[in-house]
């Protein structure tokens, strides 16, 4: 593992760890639905809001300038700044994606990053690989080579003896700056109020000390009242770096009496994300816990995973602030796994907007070619038709007949159930799963008839084929109409379908678990989540199999495998050291069991002496043990049925 | 500690600002009064002038007065002010390798004094 990926997978999981403290212990999660109900609403009456907030802060003696563009915005601070020769600039990733640092020192001035983590980088000729940690791709050792070449220094490669250099450095910088840049977290429109955090002070020094202050802010950066803000600004800095509240919020109403001070509204792109299908993205506070989360960005950080904006959300923000191809290959590197989702404190759906995403920003050719190739083997591409029709019921299906019966002609039982099994079991890999499953069902299922038609339509979905996946869960919802219950075994297909159909959908293997008697195991079994199961109904799933499945405690069972269905395939480095990641920590045998058939093909990689099994397999493999004897409550209660029928 | 609370009496207030300042001997202290606070939490300092920004920043150990508390300040902020800054802590980073430094260009020392 390379010292690159080791700091941002280190630096990334520790903020993680602060972070899920910080929320538990002061209850931070309370606030989240407050704050996006007051987020969505400001954003919804932005233009009003922001009409009303200019005029204060012209009466209070601010010069407002609304910029439709990053041309006319730079265009204006360029003619604003007037003799300015140093500027020292706080970290903003407007700004970034203005280059406004750039445009400056193109025009002779010279600027000076403030913060730290950007001021590392901006002596590396770098850009920011995170929204808040800049330089989290650097060693101590990096940041030591750059002073000591740079400045003709010799420091050792020591965080103290760094940062006290950069102290005294910047300390003169601030005192001798004609202008100041920083940017805005957050803008209050009654009364107008500008917010901006920072643990450095450095943002207080841009501000305060310079004749001149540019305030950059986004469109979006407006709320109503002060509660909105104020709710804001406390999940934004416990998301970010993990405390309530950072060292210094500082708040801006007026000019300070030497100064002269100009706020630049930049909308580049954020209106129409505002009023698209993708609004939720506008929610984005850029506090990056989606990135410190993510298990693509913790292997290769935000210089292959993003351009000014990073992650999932960065592809996204991208398409609407930046270029249009930049976004597309951004989206490509997102595993739709969705473990990004529980984190963000606006609740945004970053994986559901990535693949919608994808629909006009598509995949390379050389990356989508894999999901075609395995598709065709699977049945899963078509998308429109190819599907067959028939149902079979359990016993047929456990005989081997393989005959397709017309449901319709059964008389329907008090409670029609079906078992849906996925276009995953169709691919040759899963031969043997795919039996293990039609054995499961006449001992567990005896009534259910049987579907076997394919595909769910999620492999669309998450690939941006947005049309035939909606043509598929049209034809999935007719052909799941007569039924009250239909069982998946696929964990990734529950977690979509039941999205769209609710509660009838259910996994095969927590059915299972609810009538089978307790499974003992010589070895330990360890369980892995797949990452569709991270949110929403399929949670639980560990908790209701451990009812019958004593599961060992494994540290790294909620971590990605790095599968994501096609994933391995697109990026294979990417998803093998994600997939490095997934250590037991034990050299003799066990067993991993799991729902995810992409999961479990993927997991059988690395773990070669291990047994990676399917949980229907696990279960219906135990049932047929003789030493392991299940009590099948399901078959009792229908054996009960029949004798009153 | 970096941060530090204390609950000190009206009358002993020049004592323990003195006692700061011989215990931080040979280094900038400033004192700088704060409109409202949060007890344990941090204190809302109001910011009018240059000279405001400089006392609170450019030294190496600030002592903030707290004398009027609050539950957020979310009431601070209905007053009426030309600039503020909240302050919870000292100056810091965690920007190389994740070690927290303090005093990256602020105060290396924030301590709160709430006054009884």
């Amino acid at each position: 593992m390379s010292k690159f990926n080791e700091n941002v997978f280190n630096a990334t999981n520790l903020t993680v760890r602060k972070r899920e403290k910080l929320f538990r212990e002061r209850n931070l999660d309370s606030l989240r639905e407050r704050a996006v109900a007051k987020r969505t609403t400001s954003l919804e009456n932005a233009q009003s809001l922001w009409e009303t907030t200019a005029e204060q802060f012209r009466a209070n003696g601010i010069t407002v300038f609304f910029a439709d563009t990053v041309s006319s915005a730079n265009r204006f601070i360029s003619d604003n700044m007037g003799e300015s020769k140093l500027i020292v600039k706080g970290k903003s990733l407007t700004t970034e994606e203005m280059e406004l640092r750039q445009v400056l020192e193109r025009a002779g001035r010279e600027v000076v990053e403030t913060d730290l983590g950007e001021w590392i980088i901006q002596q590396r000729n770098e850009l920011p690989s995170h929204f808040t940690a800049p330089a989290i791709h650097l060693s101590a050792g990096d940041v030591a080579e750059m002073i000591n070449h740079k400045f003709g220094e010799n420091l050792p490669p020591e965080a103290h003896a760094l940062t006290a250099f950069a102290r005294r450095h910047l300390r003169e910088k601030f005192k001798c700056a004609d202008a100041g840049i920083i940017g805005a977290n957050a803008i209050c429109a009654d009364p107008a109020t500008v917010l901006a955090v920072s643990n450095e002070g450095n943002v207080s020094l841009s501000a305060r000390l310079p004749e001149k202050l540019f305030i950059v802010t986004g469109w979006d950066r407006i709320y109503d009242s002060i509660e909105g803000m104020e709710g804001v600004q406390r999940l934004l800095s416990g998301s970010a770096t993990a405390q309530e509240y950072t060292s210094y919020v500082d708040f801006f109403r007026k000019p300070l009496p030497h100064q002269q001070a100009f706020l630049v509204v930049l909308d580049n792109g954020r209106k129409a994300l505002m009023a698209s299908e993708f609004s939720e993205g506008a929610r984005c506070i850029r506090c990056g816990a989606c990135l410190n989360i993510c298990p693509v960005y913790e292997e290769v950080g935000g210089h292959t995973f993003g351009k000014v904006y990073h992650g999932g959300i960065g592809a996204l923000l991208t398409a609407f602030t930046g270029k249009g191809r930049d976004a597309s290959s951004i989206a490509s590197y997102c595993l739709r796994c969705k473990t990004c989702e529980p984190s963000c404190p606006m609740g945004i759906p970053i994986a559901d907007l990535v693949a919608q995403l994808s629909e006009s920003y598509p995949l390379p050719f050389y990356l989508s070619l894999p999901l075609k190739i395995l598709g065709r083997n699977m049945g899963v591409v078509s998308g429109r038709g190819q599907q067959n029709s028939g149902s079979k019921s359990a016993s047929e299906s456990a005989s081997g007949s393989g005959v397709c019966s017309d449901s319709n002609s059964n008389p329907a039982p008090a409670s029609r159930e079906a078992v849906f099994i996925g276009c995953a079991f169709r691919n040759p890999l899963m031969k043997k799963e795919r039996k293990e499953i039609e054995s499961a069902l006449s001992r567990f299922f005896p009534n259910a008839e049987i579907l076997d038609s394919g595909c769910c339509g999620m492999p669309h979905f998450y690939k941006g084929q947005l049309s035939a996946a909606n043509d598929r869960l049209e034809s999935i919802r007719k052909m799941f109409n007569p039924y009250d219950r239909i069982f998946l075994p696929c964990s990734s297909g529950f977690a979509y379908l039941r999205e769209y159909l609710g509660d009838k959908i259910q996994l095969m293997s927590v059915a299972m678990a609810e009538t089978a008697g307790k499974i003992d195991s010589d070895i330990p079994v360890f369980y892995h989540q797949p990452c569709h199961l991270k949110t929403g109904p399929g949670t639980s799933e560990k908790a209701d199999l451990n009812q019958v499945i004593p599961f060992s405690e494994w540290e790294n069972e909620n971590r990605c495998c790095g599968s994501g269905g096609t994933y391995f395939l697109q990026h294979p480095r990417i998803s093998r050291k994600i997939l490095s990641r997934k250590e037991t920590g034990m050299d003799g045998k066990f067993t991993i069991v799991t729902s995810c058939p992409s999961c479990l093909l993927q997991l059988r990689r690395v773990f070669g002496k291990a047994r990676v099994v399917h949980s229907v397999s696990f279960m219906s493999e135990s049932a047929h043990g003789k030493e392991r004897r299940f009590f099948t409550a399901y078959q009792a209660a229908a054996g009960e049925e029949q004798k009153g029928t | 500690m970096a941060t530090e609370w204390h609950q000190v009496p009206q009358h002993q207030l020049d004592n323990f600002v003195e006692n700061v300042k011989s215990r931080f001997s040979g280094q900038s202290v400033s004192v700088v009064e704060s409109a409202e606070f949060i007890p344990d939490t941090g204190a809302f300092v109001p910011i009018e002038s240059k000279s405001d920004a400089e006392i609170l920043f450019l030294c190496e150990v600030v002592v903030i007065l707290c004398r009027n508390r609050q539950e957020s300040y979310e009431e601070a902020l209905r007053g009426g002010f030309t600039q503020a800054c909240f302050v919870s802590a000292e100056s810091k980073t965690a920007d190389i390798e994740k070690k927290l430094i303090s005093g990256v260009h602020g105060p290396k020392e924030c301590i709160f004094v709430e006054i009884q």
